[in-house]
């Protein structure tokens, strides 16, 4: 079994160094896309774009594919190749970053203590690397959808101001909808859920120039990054409860632990076949969590108690 | 009796000249001293006069305001800082607390 890395960003960088002990192979998404895959192997796409025709390609070969998942588009075609890689046998799991990603596996946590789960609210802060603020930039000038009282809604990308606390050392941060993939991944893993929404920090700044080009090339790494799981639902005595989890973390760092969490959990036990969601119900959530913990990504919990 | 009451509510007589007159050369004192020129710059004088007034009235009753209410206000500044504690998840859901 083979395990392909295409792209090496941060998350790429930082992938290689958490699964230093697995012997990884590299790929140049630009030179080589459709590495020659065996069944049994796991191709990570760690790269900005649309990903259809290299995951079509690998799911062909038999090949497990794992993919970040960061644009809108893309993601909606990657569904329609549940059929293929059930057919193969083989696992594709759309959205294995931080959000969507962790944020998911955190909802379905927290889902977890609770009877019924209406609202599912996530709010972002930081980027990893300069692709990611690329997208980060567009996706503030795009259309945002979300789901509200069970309705799809297409919002513009930098409306909807909220004041977001996020674990220190980021704070409260104005968060803003943005262009994500992560709401309709949410309904898909959670249903039942009334209301979604995603949102991404964003400065004054980078609201007024989201419909221009980037104006400076973005930094090598953003620094540390947040995110932010509420989830609203109703307990077993029907009293409506609000849990809320997040992380500080640098965003490269968190999206190649969930990327690594995966590659051990379908080298170890195995995810299901077809299309796999993070947060879907039937994921081991907790075994992903643990192995995302061990990455050292530090999960917290909101209690609302003040520490001096 | 009466008289010298309309007196004293009279307005006052505006002043002939710019007040800064006196610092003028006499061309520009005679130029300034047409009617239609000293009445527009002294009407502009007057006008930004009042501006910088007003602006320095709400500042100082804005300060004042916000001086009051922090001083008397009740509640205190709400926590900036905690709120958060971190967790451990196990790796089965059945250890979970």
């Amino acid at each position: 079994m083979t395990i392909w890395l295409t792209g090496q960003g941060v998350v790429g960088q930082r992938l290689i160094q958490q699964c230093s002990s697995q012997k990884i192979s590299l790929t140049n998404p630009r030179r080589d896309p459709l590495p020659d895959v065996y069944p049994g192997d796991i191709v990570v796409l760690a790269y900005p774009g649309r990903h259809r025709a290299v995951v079509e390609h690998a799911g062909q070969q038999g090949a497990s594919v794992i993919v970040l998942a960061d644009d809108l588009n893309d993601t909606q075609q990657l569904f329609e190749l549940d059929a293929l890689f059930t057919s193969q046998q083989s696992s594709l799991v759309v959205g294995a970053a931080m959000s969507p990603g962790l944020s998911g596996l955190i909802a379905r946590h927290l889902a977890g203590r609770l009877h019924r789960v209406d609202e599912l609210h996530i709010a972002m802060h930081g980027t990893a690397g300069p692709a990611c603020a690329r997208v980060h930039h567009r996706s503030l000038s795009g259309h945002a959808p979300g789901l509200m009282d069970g309705e799809w809604k297409e919002f513009h990308g930098g409306s909807g101001r909220e004041l977001c606390w996020f674990p220190e050392p980021i704070g409260a941060v104005d968060c803003y909808r943005a262009e994500s993939p992560l709401p309709i991944l949410l309904h898909r893993a959670f249903p039942e859920a009334r209301r979604i929404s995603s949102r991404r920090s964003a400065t004054r700044r980078d609201r007024l120039t989201a419909r221009l080009p980037m104006l400076r090339p973005p930094h090598a790494e953003g620094g540390v990054g947040a995110l932010r799981v509420e989830v609203r639902g109703a307990t077993t005595d029907g009293a409506r409860e609000t849990l809320v989890m997040g992380i500080a973390e640098l965003v490269g760092s968190a999206s190649a632990a969930v990327v690594a969490a995966m590659i051990t959990e379908l080298t170890n036990e195995g995810l299901p076949t077809g299309v796999v969601i993070p947060g879907a119900k039937e994921l081991p959530t907790h075994r992903l969590l643990h192995h995302i913990q061990g990455h050292g990504v530090r999960i917290q919990e909101f209690t609302g108690q003040p520490s001096d | 009796m009466r008289s010298q009451v309309r007196f004293l509510l009279a307005p006052l007589r505006r002043p002939v000249g710019p007040p800064f007159a006196v610092f003028m050369d006499t061309t520009a004192l005679r130029n300034s001293c047409s009617p239609h020129s000293t009445s527009l710059l002294f009407q502009r004088q007057n006008r930004g006069m009042r501006f910088a007034r007003r602006i320095i009235s709400a500042l100082v009753m804005t300060i004042a305001a916000a001086g009051a209410i922090r001083v008397k206000g009740r509640g205190g500044t709400p926590p900036r800082h905690g709120g958060w504690r971190p967790v451990r998840i196990p790796p089965t859901e059945s250890e979970t607390e």
